[in-house]
């Protein structure tokens, strides 16, 4: 088993997963009819449709993951990462390390045009939504209008 | 049906100063860019607002947010064309033919299309609500949980009508979407799949996760690019381009006037509004297409059906705010504010004594809808030049900016969560075949009807005969059935 269908076979037993686990804690929550009318349906033919479609991949012939995956995970942990410092290292430092990190990562060499990028529009989107958001947001350098 | 005395004060009220439309155009300026921005929803633009309108008097007030309403009702369509991500929930069906439009270089005419669509649809709205407005009270108390559950069932057959490839994938995607729906405290109030945790007692909040799901993981997609269009030559804004998509938006007259209808018919339910109009608008000029098979793959009904239905849908809640009192959804409760703020209280009450208001209200709404159209296409002109950025610069701008609106949705850490996890998700599924649209379907409409079905069967003791007493519910269910055994029929004589 690997690449496409081995993904695709992980996905449904992460879902099937899901189903399962929901409507356990459902059941043990309550077990009235009120509380699962809906779930305890939805979570069999889900298991159902998982069960069909991953007999479905197996039986296909393997194929190989498409390119770029590495740098979608990539991404995806430069997101996390920018998630994680928001309220760590500030909005405006996050931010600014997120969008030059992403922006070399797709591509963009010049470390000029990388620090102006991520600097401008930091400081225009900090700037602005800590303006007009009534929630705090900490930051590191920049000190929007209240 | 309209009181002439009452219309003609309105429009004298309108017309004896030029103050009250000053609020007009930056009002539509602020809700075109709030709308634009996935994450920066139109409800924030109208709180952020609110406190203006405190110096202004009531109808100026109502005028300037009801502009930024309508603005962003359309401004969401420009993200879901050209980025196939909604600016709202209200839009998810126009990226479904509007950014296949876009990837072939044809995004000038696909917002052309959207915008042309979207202010016939308001005026068509308006033009009926003027017509029916003193009903909407009475028709929207005609609505129980039995009626509401089979809006939510008829929502969820979208599931079978919009999947692309295989259906059993679209089915599981679909119960995916009900499943996620249900964390949270049940109607019953029980805490389902929450971990204890206070953050998940309101359940997965719905916007971020839906900004994930299509937004991220489109631009996780798009890395593989280098533009959204690649043909240079295709890229470049074209004016001319964008009026030929308004031509077309107005040879489908039928298209644009279903999608009205929906749209205000959906829009007056309180909870339900645009997030569902615009779908269901699209699944049933789809299931009535000749070629459904066109559909998703850069049709332009797609596109009309979605717009229409979703920019009515505005006047629809606004009706039953002026109606009953109650907002639809989280702008019109932004508007009861500017009510309350001004000593108005709307009601059936408000409407019989102040019906020269009221039509005022919706005749300034009207004209919002043709200053919109002049407006919005110098707005899509620079919109569409977004095409020619790099994709290096564009993707860290949309995920940065659509990640911190959905902390300003929650105002708390679980808005961005939330996105990280769908973006993933949303990634793994699409590169599966899985349609993320059937999981939003899902997500929004699950808990709905699972709630509106306990609701029916405590007010019903669970007896089915309750059914043959509501006979909204019984039409509505019927017309489920018909439209679900429609295309199944056609197909046979055809054959």
């Amino acid at each position: 088993m690997q690449g496409q269908r081995g993904s695709e076979v992980a996905l449904l037993l992460l879902i099937a997963g899901f189903a399962i686990w929901l409507a356990q804690d459902a059941a043990r929550r309550s077990f009235s009819f009120e509380n699962l009318v809906l779930m305890v349906p939805v979570a069999g033919l889900i298991l159902l449709l998982c069960g069909i479609l991953a007999v479905a991949a197996l039986r296909r012939a393997p194929q190989e993951a498409g390119g770029g995956l590495a740098r979608v995970l990539g991404l995806l942990a430069l997101l996390g990462g920018l998630v994680a410092g928001l309220e760590t290292i500030g909005f405006d430092a996050a931010a600014f390390l997120f969008l030059l990190a992403a922006t070399a990562l797709l591509g963009e060499r010049r470390p000029l045009v990388l620090l102006a990028y991520a600097g401008i529009m930091t400081f225009v989107i900090i700037m602005t939504l800590g303006f007009m958001l009534p929630y705090e947001m900490p930051t590191l350098l920049l000190d929007p209008p209240r | 049906m309209i009181d002439q005395t009452a219309l003609a004060s309105a429009a004298a009220l309108l017309g004896e100063s030029w103050t009250p439309w000053l609020v007009v155009p930056p009002g539509l300026l602020l809700g075109l860019i709030f709308g634009a921005i996935p994450g920066l929803s139109v409800p924030i633009a109208m709180a952020v607002f609110l406190p203006v309108t405190v110096h202004l008097d009531f109808l100026s007030a109502v005028l300037f947010l009801t502009s930024i309403f309508t603005g962003g009702g359309f401004g969401a369509a420009i993200p879901a064309v050209l980025m196939n991500v909604p600016g709202s929930s209200s839009a998810v069906a126009t990226t479904f033919d509007g950014h296949p439009m876009a990837r072939q270089g044809r995004h000038s005419e696909a917002l052309g299309l959207a915008l042309a669509a979207s202010c016939a649809g308001s005026a068509l709205g308006y033009v009926i609500l003027l017509l029916v407005v003193g009903w909407v009270a009475d028709a929207v108390l005609l609505l129980g949980p039995l009626e509401m559950f089979a809006i939510a069932a008829w929502g969820l057959t979208l599931i079978a009508v919009l999947h692309e490839g295989s259906f059993i994938k679209a089915l599981l995607a679909g119960l995916l979407g009900v499943m996620i729906g249900m964390i949270g405290m049940s109607a019953r109030g029980d805490m389902r799949g929450t971990f204890d945790s206070l953050a998940l007692v309101d359940g997965i909040p719905v916007v971020p996760a839906l900004i994930g799901l299509f937004a991220a993981s489109e631009m996780f997609r798009l890395m593989r690019r280098d533009y959204i269009v690649e043909d240079k030559e295709l890229r470049r804004p074209a004016f001319s381009r964008i009026l030929a998509g308004v031509g077309m938006a107005l040879r489908h007259p039928l298209v644009v006037a279903r999608g009205g209808l929906i749209g205000i018919g959906v829009g007056a339910i309180p909870g339900v509004g645009a997030a569902v109009a615009n779908l269901l608008s699209y699944a049933e000029t789809k299931r009535r297409a000749k070629d459904p098979s066109v559909f998703g793959k850069g049709e332009p009904r797609g596109v009309i059906a979605s717009e229409s239905a979703n920019s009515s849908s505005e006047g629809g809640s606004i009706a039953t705010l002026l109606a009953l009192g109650i907002p639809g959804g989280s702008a019109t409760a932004v508007m009861l504010g500017a009510f309350a703020m001004h000593n108005v209280t709307g009601g059936p009450r408000f409407i019989s004594e102040n019906l020269d208001l009221v039509y005022a209200i919706i005749l300034g709404n009207f004209v919002q809808v043709v200053v919109l159209a002049v407006l919005g296409l110098g707005f899509l002109f620079f919109a569409a030049s977004l095409v020619r950025v790099p994709l290096r610069y564009l993707i860290p701008g949309v995920l940065l900016l659509a990640l911190l609106g959905c902390f300003s949705i929650t105002g708390d850490m679980m808005g961005p969560i939330t996105m990280v996890v769908f973006a993933g998700l949303g990634y793994w599924l699409r590169e599966h075949g899985f349609p993320v649209a059937a999981v939003v379907i899902g997500l929004l409409l699950g808990p709905a009807a699972e709630s509106e079905l306990l609701r029916s069967m405590q007010v019903s003791g669970g007896d089915p005969a309750f059914l043959l007493q509501r006979p909204v519910a019984t039409a509505v269910l019927l017309l489920l059935v018909a439209s679900l055994f429609y295309p199944l029929l056609r197909r046979r004589r055809r054959a």
